[in-house]
């Protein structure tokens, strides 16, 4: 009798939005590998001769770096080349260190992890209770101080803040250090290793979190706001519920979706303002190198690190839509 | 909300239009100021300001010598001649023209010495840096030798020769010493203090007069000699300099400031401009034309939003090599994708309503349509997005040039912050901080205007 | 014989929105009972005000309404002087619940629908989960959903099985009382009959109060035992069913009742009602219908009509009516 049965289970919906997903996630990394290789090979002069710049090579050294890089072959197989060595994690070797980049990207990558990580938990909790208090409470101290942080998270350059706080809290109070991932020598006791490694932290996660809250806060206002102005959100508290269950039951669930979204989104921004901090902080990460390699036109490794750091940021949007599926179930029969 | 954020950025207009009156130096060119690294002159009044010690280096005039003792042993003629002038050094410095310093000796004076004396009291914490510029030319006729040196005394009595040209005995046409008198110069700083690793703060160790010396000796075995002197200048470089002091090749942080107003300016509206139209053209056509165009432009725009904008921006800027145009253009072209997005679902819900149903109706054509009907209910979103696309140009240029990716020959706030950080002169807080000031407000200038340009174009119910 | 004080009642109550114009006049001076077991229709066009009053029953109004002034006594007590705690414990859902406009939007869509109503029945009674899946089954049996269904997300229910599930939530703690605004609204024709019907054995079986708001006169025909006609946040008239479509009295009703088409009996001329209802921000003096009545007199625009018992248990806020001999 009724007119609209639906006719999908779960599963099937579930199964096709992952494999659309995952698709589209492979599509943009091999766009963005085509890219990286078009991009390096626009410069003018073969890398060959760039490298003969900084290093002095004899002419047989020459002829086996053509070699080795594939440069006496048509410019398609070039690429495939590429394609395959990235894909297997060889980008080359760095101008400047003489090592594979994959090899120097290896040893700075967990420190910016942690960097990043850490951040992005902070400010993307912190942005959340101050985003659910301020639409709970429009018009109040928290409110205005959310919009506030807001606004400026998108004017207040990163590095920059960072060096205010490496000025005030490093160099005139001298509560933190002033450089590294850890003191030199490191301490060789675990214990005091974590302690000294989130000493050295602690400034530059402040300077990413206190510009990245505000726009979690906005977003997550913004979509509580409307959330609350739902028809179900009246009908929760008229089924007589406290307001502290409507807020954190009922509309949190539904306003967590659009947060998501901003968060996948946000964190190529939140790895950038990573980047910049490090080379405030001499934070021995992928962002101190890519500081480095500029100076020295290390194309090489400018290279390898656009890859990893698109990797990461397509590996970190395929997961949010991932568990953006989980928690809307509307989703999974589009 | 919105005042607030016109007048911020009224100010900052202000100030990139008048820069160049309000400061006379050049941000980028006008280096060696005062010593590298000085501070802002408010920030110690002990520290010595830029002290020219001679007023009229060039000689003008016959009164140019009063401010000169001059000390007569022997017996030669002392005068100004406006016959002879320093020319300068081509392409390298410029001479003050006729007007010069002129000493005559001739056989029958035999031996003499000139003493050019210019006393002074100085009263300010010791220098870093102090030198000394000095032309001379020697026309001897005859058989003659000569000498010229320069000294200083202390006010203890103490001489310490800066420079001696040592007995010459032809004619030289117009010259400066070699090495400059400079204590900058490491060889000079070692010969007078055996330590490589002194500076002027030897020289003027204490407040209490000291005195500029100029030596001539002649010797004159038959005929005559001629010495001319010109552009004869000593400074004392100030460790203090401005409202916000110098960077390290000597030029004026509140220049830098100011100037960088004016770029930034530029290169935030005119990426802003760039990513708005794209985004509007990649809006309407994908909105209104939909279909497989529709599919191919929306899929393009998802993938370009994945790919970090910084990392990316880095890669292309250096390859391409960094330029104001360059990074104007590229910040633009990876600027459009979000407005693109809401220029289409605008487009899509303006598509079903019933004035455009009616035109298509009536045999209106595509290009028509979207001109007259769907632009004007769109501009109004383009004008809030360009308001809020302005900052994230302006901070993304700001990050390109920290990273050393701006143009080389501009001093944008950015480049500032560069700098500071490869300087190392965190702790010179004028220097660090203003910048970032002045980024962070007219962001939010532009911030301010954008929400207030949103709360005006989408009003929504305010519920109490 | 004495009559049993009512379940419900409502008196004088004024309640305002405030807006950033200045204050709504929403409900001005609403006076109404309502009898266990009775159906109670309250019709008027959008905005007079009728679901600020359901809405006012449960306490949650909106921010800015404020209650000026009256009481709404249920079982002899004050409800709008209980406390937050109060109200949420022992009046909503408990004793007066409500199947709300647009039941499509008022389903949480991120849950299941059998976990929204089991909530409900968990919240107020002491049961354990299980028993509580139970109700919820058996509820959603007695509005025609399978069971089967019970699980399922809100989206992958109709219109109608979503309204016919809201009515199930309504009654998981066994109420007194029930609100239905605008129940058949957001549906077609065919279903609107359906759910109608549903709506009706229920309240027949299960011996509930029922407060009925529509805009839809004929709706209110089919389902309520008394009627009342809200114009513009005051009652115009108050009667049996019966006795108000065989034979309406306020110039409004009137009005109203010759408006719509009836599908059986003679053809009459339809008659619309001229002009548009008033703004209430700023509504006109004395009687606020007088601008669009046939038979506006001086008094009219001068005077508030009182609203008055005309015989038994019929009451009118009309000057002419009141004054009329035969009902004076």
């Amino acid at each position: 009798m009724e007119i609209w049965e639906s006719a999908e289970g779960d599963h099937m919906g579930l199964r096709s939005y992952i494999a659309k997903r995952v698709v589209f996630a492979a599509i943009t990394l091999f766009i963005i590998m085509t890219l990286n290789f078009v991009i390096f090979r626009l410069m003018p002069g073969n890398p060959i001769a760039l490298i003969a710049d900084v290093v002095r090579l004899r002419p047989e050294q020459v002829r086996r770096l053509y070699e080795l890089f594939g440069l006496d072959r048509p410019i398609w197989d070039q690429y495939v080349q590429y394609i395959v060595q990235t894909l297997q994690g060889f980008y080359g070797y760095s101008f400047y260190t003489q090592r594979p980049v994959s090899q120097d990207i290896m040893e700075r990558l967990p420190n910016t992890l942690l960097l990043v990580g850490t951040s992005t938990v902070l400010s993307i909790i912190i942005g959340m209770v101050v985003g659910i208090v301020a639409a709970a409470k429009r018009g109040s101290a928290i409110d205005i101080s959310a919009i506030s942080f807001g606004f400026l998270g998108n004017s207040v350059p990163v590095f920059w803040l960072g060096l205010i706080l490496l000025l005030v809290l490093g160099v005139n109070l001298k509560w933190f250090p002033l450089r590294g991932t850890t003191s030199v020598p490191a301490p060789r006791e675990p214990l005091a290793l974590v302690a000294d490694i989130l000493w050295h932290m602690t400034l530059p996660t402040l300077a990413l979190v206190i510009i990245l809250f505000g726009g979690y806060a906005l977003v997550m206002r913004a979509a509580m706001i409307d959330v609350l102005t739902e028809d179900y959100i009246t009908l929760a508290r008229a089924k007589g519920m406290d307001e502290r269950t409507v807020l954190y039951k009922h509309a949190l669930r539904n306003a967590m979706l659009p947060m998501v979204t901003v968060i996948s989104l946000a964190f190529g921004f939140l790895l950038t303002g990573a980047l910049l901090t490090e080379t405030v902080f001499s934070w021995y990460g992928l962002g101190r190198y890519i500081w480095d390699a500029i100076l020295k036109h290390d194309y090489p490794a400018l290279q390898g690190i656009f890859f990893i750091i698109s990797a990461m940021v397509v590996a970190a949007n395929l997961i949010a839509d991932l568990i953006y599926a989980v928690l809307d179930p509307r989703v999974r029969y589009d | 909300m919105g005042m607030a954020g016109l007048g911020l950025l009224l100010f900052f207009a202000v100030m990139a239009i008048s820069a160049p009156s309000l400061t006379p130096y050049d941000p980028q060119y006008t280096m060696q100021l005062a010593s590298s690294r000085a501070k802002p002159e408010w920030l110690d009044p002990r520290l010595p300001r830029n002290t020219l010690i001679i007023s009229d280096p060039g000689f003008s005039s016959t009164r140019s010598l009063e401010e000169w003792t001059i000390f007569e042993e022997g017996s030669s003629a002392v005068s100004w001649s406006d016959q002879e002038g320093y020319p300068g050094i081509p392409l390298i410095e410029e001479g003050s023209g006729l007007g010069s310093f002129q000493l005559t000796s001739n056989s029958l004076r035999g031996n003499s010495t000139i003493l050019m004396e210019k006393a002074f009291h100085y009263q300010s914490s010791p220098p870093r840096r102090f030198s000394v510029h000095m032309a001379y030319k020697v026309i001897v006729e005859g058989n003659a030798t000569w000498n010229i040196q320069v000294w200083v005394r202390q006010t203890d009595n103490v001489v310490l020769g800066f420079w001696n040209s040592s007995t010459k005995s032809g004619s030289v046409d117009w010259s400066i010493p070699k090495p400059e008198i400079d204590t900058n110069d490491a060889s000079l700083r070692f010969r007078l203090f055996k330590d490589i690793l002194a500076d002027a703060t030897r020289v003027f160790p204490v407040q209490g007069n000291y005195t500029l010396v100029i030596m001539v000796q002649t010797n004159v075995e038959s005929g005559t000699v001629n010495i001319y002197l010109d552009d004869v200048s000593a400074r004392i470089w100030g460790e203090a300099f401005g409202y916000l002091g110098t960077d390290n090749y000597g030029r004026d942080i509140f220049t830098q400031l100011m100037h960088g107003s004016r770029i930034s300016i530029i290169i935030g509206t005119f990426s802003a401009i760039i990513a708005v139209l794209l985004g509007l053209i990649v809006g309407l056509v994908s909105g209104y034309i939909g279909g497989w165009l529709d599919e191919l432009l929306m899929r393009s725009n998802d993938i370009l939003l994945t790919i970090p904008g910084l990392p990316f921006l880095i890669v292309l800027t250096a390859v391409i090599g960094p330029s104001i145009w360059s990074v104007i253009i590229l910040i633009g072209l990876l600027g459009w994708m979000g407005i693109a997005r809401l220029i289409r679902s605008q487009v899509l819900s303006l598509k079903s309503k019933a004035f455009v149903e009616a035109s298509r109706a009536s045999g209106a054509g595509t290009w028509h349509i979207i001109r007259k009907h769907l632009i004007p209910n769109v501009m109004t979103m383009a004008y809030t997005q360009l308001a809020l696309t302005v900052p994230g140009a302006i901070v993304t240029e700001a990050a390109l040039s920290f990273l050393g990716l701006g143009d080389p020959f501009l001093q944008t706030w950015g480049k500032m912050l560069h700098d500071v950080q490869y300087y190392g002169a965190v702790a010179e807080w004028w220097w660090a901080v203003p910048p970032g000031i002045c980024i962070a407000s007219l962001s939010m200038a532009f911030v301010l205007i954008g929400y207030a340009l949103d709360d005006i174009f989408n009003p929504r119910l305010r519920k109490r | 014989m004495k009559r049993m004080p009512p379940l419900l009642e409502v008196k004088d109550l004024i309640m305002y929105y405030e807006t950033m114009k200045g204050d709504v006049k929403a409900v001005d001076d609403v006076r109404f009972t309502l009898e266990k077991g009775e159906a109670l229709g309250l019709a008027g066009e959008s905005g007079c005000g009728k679901t600020s009053v359901a809405l006012a029953m449960l306490k949650i109004l909106p921010y800015n309404a404020k209650i000026f002034s009256g009481e709404i006594l249920l079982s002899g007590v004050n409800i709008l002087t209980l406390s937050d705690e109060e109200i949420r414990k022992k009046v909503r859902w408990k004793r007066i619940s409500m199947v709300p406009q647009a039941a499509m939007n008022a389903l949480n869509p991120v849950f299941r629908v059998s976990e929204q109503i089991t909530e409900a029945i968990i919240l107020h009674e002491q049961v354990s989960e299980n028993e509580a899946k139970k109700r919820t089954l058996e509820l959603l049996e007695r509005v025609g959903i399978d069971p089967s269904r019970a699980d399922h997300y809100p989206h992958e229910f109709s219109g109608g099985m979503k309204q016919r599930a809201m009515i199930a939530m309504a009654l998981a703690c066994n109420p007194e009382i029930i609100i239905a605004d605008e129940p058949t609204t957001a549906l077609d024709v065919i279903v609107q009959g359906q759910v109608l019907k549903v709506i009706k054995t229920l309240q027949r079986e299960l011996g509930l109060s029922m407060i009925l708001i529509s805009h839809d006169l004929s709706v209110v025909a089919q389902t309520c035992d008394r009627s009342i006609i809200m114009y513009a946040g005051k009652i115009a008239e108050d009667a049996s069913t019966e006795e108000l479509f065989a034979e309406p009295l306020h110039p409004y009703s009137i009005g109203l009742i010759g408006a719509f088409p009836s599908l059986i009996g003679e053809r009459k001329r339809l008659e619309s009602i001229r002009g548009s209802p008033p703004n209430l921000l700023d509504p006109p003096p004395g009687c606020r219908f007088h601008p669009r009545c046939p038979y506006a007199r001086e008094i009219c625009s001068v005077e508030v009509p009182p609203l008055l018992e005309t015989h038994k248990r019929h009451y009118v806020s009309c000057h002419m009516v009141n004054k009329h001999p035969k009902y004076s």
